[in-house]
């Protein structure tokens, strides 16, 4: 598998932008009133959220609750209702929370965030700079930059503070991710991704906390592993295996100490570096094929990657 | 990469971004193969788009004072004027040039000075230059907008990300009461009526609680903000209100919001500087458009179009990472029809309003409003943490 599938229509002419924008105007006019500001009196933060379900579940980011238990909900024309905070997975920035008032409620469907690569459009939505009464949520259009680490993605539609916990639509309007962080550059608007908040859902939904904000990907308790030592580089190209973890997935498919690791799904792994940049891309369950040379051999091993935490977990 | 919930901790970030060895790690976990794709796109992109620029770049100018750009601008009336942004232009030093592209150059001199939306007009000597034609369309929601530069190329692009509206508070409906924050039934619960207010002349009492204005129910503070929003002081409404003998319907004229106090927002503004090529002056317009496009200062005063090439209106400001203000075709073409202050004037007052507001940001506020205290200790601790952060990141520079 290319680690590239580019899914987004290429725009030639006048003519797919034009079609594009029809597409972009439908799903920001659709969506608006879904997006709402989650505000707690209690520690004083505001963010963003996404009305998913009729009956007022609602997606955010794990950071927008901390500490609380209950918010307040406000939709873009200033309505107020009352959110009970549910669970949260911190590795992964997500949560939900219930609107308590009885109602139905608009909402936005979810879709799915794996099949996302770089060049795919996408609106982002949120209520910057906390609620403004003033205003209806700024409407924000761009494409996915980069994909990863594990079951983030990062675009262009640019956030700055009170987006978080809003959501990214793709441009059928539904929600492929969750507004998380940024960095300096323009480019560096961090989501969480749709797929790993349904892969949580039970465990969310009935209330559940667990992991921890982490800025670092590589040290996150979600990033997907091999479950190998990095050994010394040599004279030659690829990463030598110092050791295997038992009962890992490298132990699984039975890679050896010694073996040397040069490609992965076809991209060229010429040190330790590119091997866990490629890596962090990838999400925990991916099954990857590792290019190896054993005993001056090439040879292909497909591996299932595990989730860093479970590898150290006891069984 | 951290999570950011308070805008505060976003500067440190952005501040960063001033920094261009961080360039390099604009997007640190990009593939070669992912940044192809996205320049591949880009570049597409803005080739399909340049047809709807034609007509508009050439109303399209930069300005220059001697080898300094300055501000974009557009050429308006019957193409001897030129409109362009106060702030950027009163920089200048010496004489002024307008760059239509092309060697197309034209001296130009200053006229008139729009105060409230930080515009200039300009007049052209010699040749007039090809005006712009306002359209009449009023933009929705996601539409696509872009602003040329003069060479006919894309200079940004955008879309509609929120609709016209007025960012001055002190033209808003304000009706003089403070709520109670933890009443947690229907409507909003007054603890304080503000003096020669409207909601004190029509007698509202603290621990009434108003359930409605006009015919909207009321939910909760915030949802009173909606309804008052968009309502011009001097306007008649009506609340109902439970009170002490009942509920009772009260007619409120409402007033003008009194100037509030921008301690904290000129410290954030000041630290808002620091993260890189924003506009000085951008906010308090009357007439603002919100896009996502991101221009650079000195690209702010040009002509925007929309997908049919028609001039909806022009760039107002870069205010900060997300927002670009526009003001929209029908409010520049009343505006044109007002006369401006002598830009002599306008150079004297923005002296003075600079040396105030130094000697604002330099003394100590006498008066706090009851409510800031934990807000500024929050932003304190905020500081705290922005330094720290910086510290950790000079440290990382530095290396061991």
């Amino acid at each position: 598998m290319p680690v590239l599938v580019h899914a987004a229509p290429p725009v030639r002419d006048l003519k797919d932008i034009i079609n594009l924008e029809a597409k972009v105007k439908t799903v920001s006019q659709n969506v608006m009133p879904a997006t709402v500001a989650l505000l707690s009196s209690r520690t004083g933060s505001s963010g963003s959220g996404v009305i998913t379900t009729a009956s007022g579940l609602i997606l955010t980011a794990a950071h927008v609750v901390q500490g609380a238990e209950e918010v307040e909900v406000v939709f873009p024309d200033g309505e107020q209702v009352r959110g009970k905070v549910l669970g949260a997975n911190f590795s992964k920035d997500i949560a939900m929370v219930q609107i308590i008032d009885k109602g139905t409620w608009p909402f936005a469907p979810m879709g799915s965030s794996k099949p996302l690569a770089a060049g795919d459009w996408v609106v982002a939505l949120g209520h910057s700079a906390g609620f403004d009464a003033a205003r209806t949520p700024p409407v924000r259009f761009g494409h996915v930059v980069s994909r990863g680490p594990g079951n983030f993605f990062t675009t262009n539609c640019t956030l700055i503070g009170g987006d978080s916990g809003g959501p990214v639509f793709d441009l059928e309007g539904k929600i492929v991710g969750i507004n998380s962080s940024i960095g300096s550059s323009l480019l560096n608007n961090n989501h969480a991704g749709i797929d790993g908040l349904k892969e949580d859902w039970d465990r969310i939904q009935a209330g559940e906390m667990w992991g921890e904000l982490q800025t670092n990907p590589f040290a996150n308790p979600e990033m997907p592993v091999l479950g190998i030592g990095m050994g010394m580089q040599r004279n030659i190209k690829g990463v030598p295996v110092q050791s295997v973890v038992p009962r890992s997935p490298a132990a699984a498919s039975g890679l050896r100490v010694g073996d040397i690791i040069q490609s992965l799904d076809g991209s060229e792994i010429r040190d330790g570096g590119k091997l866990l940049q490629v890596l962090v891309k990838r999400q925990p369950g991916d099954r990857v094929k590792l290019g190896l040379l054993r005993d001056q051999k090439a040879l292909d091993v497909e591996v299932v990657l595990a989730r860093r935490e479970a590898l150290f977990q006891e069984r | 990469m951290k999570p950011f919930m308070k805008s505060i901790v976003l500067l440190t970030l952005t501040l960063l971004g001033a920094d261009s060895t961080f360039a390099e790690k604009e997007v640190p976990l990009i593939l070669p193969e992912e940044r192809q794709a996205l320049d591949a796109q880009t570049q597409a992109f803005n080739e399909a788009i340049i047809p709807v620029l034609g007509e508009s770049s050439k109303s399209t100018v930069r300005l220059w004072s001697g080898s300094r750009r300055l501000a974009y601008g557009t050429v308006v009336g019957d193409g001897s004027q030129i409109l362009s942004k106060w702030s950027e232009i009163s920089k200048a030093k010496g004489a002024l040039i307008a760059d239509a592209g092309e060697n197309e150059t034209r001296a130009v001199e200053l006229v008139s000075v729009y105060q409230d939306e930080d515009l200039v007009l300009l007049k052209i000597n010699g040749k007039p230059l090809t005006p712009v034609k306002w359209s009449q369309a009023s933009p929705k929601l996601g539409d696509f907008i872009a602003a040329p530069q003069p060479d006919g190329r894309l200079g940004a692009f955008g879309v509609v990300s929120v609709l016209e509206r007025n960012l001055r508070e002190t033209d808003s409906a304000f009706l003089g009461i403070a709520s109670d924050p933890d009443y947690r039934g229907e409507g909003v619960r007054i603890t304080e009526v503000t003096e020669k207010t409207g909601a004190e002349a029509a007698g509202l009492k603290p621990n009434d609680v108003i359930l409605k204005v006009g015919e909207r129910s009321i939910s909760g503070l915030l949802e009173l903000k909606n309804a008052l929003t968009g309502v011009a002081p001097g306007s008649r409404i009506s609340l109902l209100a439970k009170t002490a003998e009942g509920e009772k319907k009260f007619d409120v004229l409402l007033g003008n919001r009194p100037k509030t106090d921008q301690f904290f927002g000129e410290r954030l503004r000041q630290m808002e500087r620091m993260g890189g090529p924003i506009s000085q002056v951008r906010d308090s317009f009357t007439h603002a458009m919100q896009s996502d496009m991101h221009p650079s200062p000195n690209q702010i005063g040009g002509p925007v179009v929309d997908l049919k090439g028609q001039v909806i209106g022009i760039t107002l400001a870069r205010a900060d990472r997300t927002r670009t203000f526009i003001m929209p075709a029908a409010a520049l073409v009343k505006l044109l029809k007002s006369d401006g202050v002598d830009p002599a004037l306008a150079l004297a007052r923005q002296q003075q309003e600079e040396a105030t507001q130094l000697a604002r940001d330099t003394s100590p506020r006498g008066r706090a409003k009851p409510g800031n205290e934990e807000r500024m200790l929050r932003h304190l601790s905020d500081m705290q943490r922005l330094m720290d952060h910086m510290r950790s990141e000079m440290s990382q520079l530095q290396g061991p």
